[in-house]
């Protein structure tokens, strides 16, 4: 079976692969990040600004390369997309880069001009939900090749939802985890409860929205059906994780049920790249930029790995 | 073309050119800082010289705050190109994507360094500390490597064949390194450590212009020594940047020869031809110009008085960029001469008080501060104008010869209320950044908080309201 499968995957699948391992990559960590961006309007004393700093502070602009590699592996592996895609994300993107410097500006103040005034938290947590919410059109850009509409319809919802309760979900598992050193923070688990009980909902509708606007799909639905199976048993299993106080375990489900759902997602979309005009196939670069891309990728994931993982273990300090 | 076109086109251009305006002033100072602080953190180690090690400590809170915002903008052009540009990205990403993607890897190494960097003063040992700096130095200098030999294809490209919008035939290591490759790189990098360098030493000169630290003199000796140094850097680099910009020119001359004669203002193609500086234009024609006759330009372009200069007239002028790019190749090359000036009068002051010669006490005069103080923000304006030769003498292509800017524009509505919007988010975030920079340089209990090093303090140490003040003013 194994063999029959790689047998089949093609350079565009790869690009469209790795794509979706950056993309999934931003949106766990971003969603730490702007879930902080919520909690520093917490009541010091639930959870203290210092430790929520001490987390974004030194990674955040990493985070953002994620996207950015996301970005430039759509660019330069997906080319011939661009003309397509770029009128309908046009207004998307530019009203997301606006949220994303409204965020800018709150990290400056809040985190190098030292000053934890309401100005800097609002336009931090406005920037990130803004930006967040913004590009969560660009999903539906991708799978039924229009914006989102006005009223917004089935899809759009379980979008918006899905984006709300998995910066939720994901961040309160991970502050859980990152804060267990020093107290247990009851409101989080609390929080992390109702935005499963949400989540849940938005990925029924998320997974049936597809099948009502992009016919292409339900010729995979018996796949999305197992696939739902398998995310509610993984996402069953953060409440009991949290419940027992395993929270790495918790974080970890919570990314993985995401997990599970965005790639299960992933795939089903191919072949298309944009539904219905582009396939990744005919959007795909030339096969000599392809391989330079994918020998100096391979170089430079030599140097970047043991980079990220001494950053990371250096943040792991504290 | 139709008005609304023509307008939306206008826009578009505006919007991408103040975008790079606005980056280029944040990403110039992303290459040149790091160079800066590992060699001031270098000689620190080296000298066992605490100050120099705080000075590098201090510099670091600039370089993370500069790069957040250079991060941004950063972030938004590379989604400009495909949003404004779409058809130019269609065929650019066939042919030279390799760069834009090993730009990304850079930029991710120098990100991930920088926030080692930034949070490891006190974690690691002083040369593990340094060593961290050198991924640094070498990923922004890559970074922007990548992404101006990408500009380079767009002026000169190669590496395919364009047939009917197809491409095929296509060698991506060709494409990146295109006649214009080394030029373009090694001018504009050095031109950013230049700046850098200048900018921080108008910095320091301006301290030294004020009373109060005049009358300080263990604080004046701390300024004098960090300015001595960068200008002597400074020295070596505009003379290594002003033969680079020479020979980018020669390299105009003979393979953007329509591009140089816009630039140079050569309106008919003769032989031993004048160059022609400054003057105002009306029409096609230049008034006021001072002109250097007996084949200057001729000299300048190809090392011999009488060679032949194409001029505008061996083109079609449909083709010929807006002339007026002969404002900013003027403005440029005066500023180097200017900032040229005032490093080599301060590296042979350096030499004169080197051999105790009475003259080299003007080392440190007001008139020779001033104009270093003056040279800072002129070195910023003068890397803008080259990005406006090089970008504006393209058009009418954004691939020259093969694609024109109108062609690669994005069919989207509204890139007109786009452009009128940016411009304002651009100042709002340079004035908070300005913000951030002056409160954590001026309030002492900011200062506390990142700066643990040695600073000279000219009253009582133990007197820490002194010492904080002392500390708020050093820079």
């Amino acid at each position: 079976m194994f063999h029959s499968l790689f047998a089949s995957i093609t350079a565009p699948d790869i690009a469209y692969g790795v794509g979706a391992i950056f993309l999934f990559l931003y949106l766990v960590l971003s969603s730490i990040e702007f879930g902080a961006a919520l909690y520093l309007f917490l009541p010091e004393k639930l959870l203290e600004r210092e430790t929520i700093r001490s987390y974004v502070n030194p990674i955040w602009e990493t985070t953002n390369i994620f996207l950015i590699f996301f970005v430039m592996i759509l660019f330069t592996c997906f080319p011939k997309a661009m003309p397509l895609l770029s009128p309908l994300l046009f207004p998307v993107i530019y009203i997301a880069l606006v949220f994303f410097i409204v965020r800018i500006i709150g990290i400056l103040g809040l985190f190098y001009g030292d000053s934890g005034r309401m100005p800097w938290r609002l336009a931090f947590f406005v920037g990130s939900w803004g930006a967040a919410l913004t590009l969560s059109n660009f999903y539906h850009v991708m799978v039924t090749g229009m914006r989102m509409p006005w009223p917004l319809d089935v899809l759009s919802i379980s979008l918006i939802l899905l984006v709300i309760t998995t910066i939720l979900l994901i961040s309160s598992t991970f502050f859980l985890e990152y804060t267990q050193r020093k107290a247990f923070h009851p409101y989080l688990a609390r929080l992390c409860y109702f935005a499963l009980l949400v989540w849940y909902g938005a990925a029924a509708l998320y997974l049936t929205g597809p099948f009502r606007t992009a016919p292409y799909a339900l010729a995979h639905l018996s796949a999305a059906t197992n696939g739902f199976i398998a995310v509610t048993i993984v996402a069953l299993s953060i409440p009991i994780f949290v419940h027992f106080r395993l929270f790495t375990w918790s974080f970890l489900a919570a990314c993985t049920a995401f997990g599970m759902l965005f790639f299960g997602s992933v795939y089903l979309h191919l072949p298309y790249l944009v539904y219905p005009s582009v396939t990744v196939t005919a959007a795909f670069t030339s096969v000599a930029v392809f391989h330079s891309i994918l020998i100096s990728g391979a170089v430079g994931f030599i140097f970047l790995i043991p980079a990220l993982f001494l950053l990371y273990w250096l943040f792991a300090l504290g | 073309m139709d008005p609304n076109l023509h307008a939306q086109l206008t826009g578009g251009r505006s919007l991408m050119g103040d975008s790079l305006g606005f980056h280029i002033l944040f990403a110039l100072l992303g290459v040149g800082l790091p160079l800066l602080i590992s060699l001031v953190e270098l000689l620190g180690i080296l000298n066992k010289d605490d100050e120099w090690y705080a000075t590098a400590r201090r510099w670091s809170f600039a370089m993370g705050t500069l790069f957040v915002v250079g991060g941004i903008s950063g972030m938004i052009i590379s989604f400009q190109l495909s949003l404004l540009w779409p058809v130019f990205m269609a065929l650019a990403g066939q042919v030279i994507g390799l760069p834009f993607f090993l730009e990304g890897f850079a930029f991710f190494i120098e990100a991930i360094f920088l926030g080692i960097y930034l949070f490891s003063w006190d974690r690691f040992n002083k040369w593990v500390h340094w060593a961290c700096s050198i991924p640094l130095v070498l990923g922004s200098a890559a970074s922007a490597f990548f992404i101006t030999t990408a500009n380079a294809f767009m002026n000169s490209p190669q590496g395919f064949t364009y047939i009917n919008g197809v491409a095929s035939d296509i060698h991506p290591w060709k494409a990146m390194f295109n006649p214009a490759t080394p030029f373009e790189t090694s001018h504009s990098i050095l031109a950013y450590y230049l700046t850098t360098t200048i900018a921080v030493a108008a910095i320091y000169a301006l301290l030294l212009l004020k009373k109060k630290v005049r009358a300080d003199a263990a604080r004046t000796a701390y300024y004098k020594k960090i300015l001595t140094l960068l200008m002597l850097l400074g020295f070596g680099l505009i003379v290594a940047t002003g033969l680079m910009g020479h020979e980018s020119g020669q390299y105009l001359a003979s393979n953007e020869p329509l591009k140089f004669a816009a630039a140079e203002h050569v309106l008919h193609t003769e032989s031993t031809a004048p160059l022609e500086y400054g003057g105002i234009l009306h029409g096609t024609t230049i008034q006021g110009a001072i002109t250097i006759p007996f084949g200057m330009l001729s000299f300048l372009a190809f090392n011999d008085f009488h060679a032949t200069v194409k001029g505008l007239d061996a083109f079609d002028p449909s083709t010929w960029p807006p002339l007026f790019i002969h404002y900013p190749l003027d403005i440029m090359i005066t500023i180097g001469m200017f900032i040229g000036a005032v490093c080599t009068a301060f590296f042979l002051l350096f030499l004169a008080r080197k051999r105790r010669w009475k003259i080299g006490e003007w080392m440190f005069a007001r008139p020779l501060l001033l104009a270093i103080v003056i040279a800072g923000p002129l070195a910023f304006i003068a890397v803008e104008c080259g990005w406006m030769v090089t970008e504006i003498g393209r058009q009418p292509y954004v691939i020259r010869g093969i694609m024109t800017t109108a062609e690669a524009f994005t069919t989207a509505p509204n890139v007109v209320v786009v452009a009128s919007i940016f411009p304002l988010l651009y100042l709002v975030l340079f004035a908070v950044t300005y913000w951030v920079l002056s409160r954590h340089y001026r309030k002492p209990f900011v200062m506390q908080k990142y700066f643990t090093g040695v600073l000279p303090t000219s009253g009582n140490p133990k007197d820490l309201g002194h010492k904080l003040k002392d500390q708020s003013t050093h820079t």
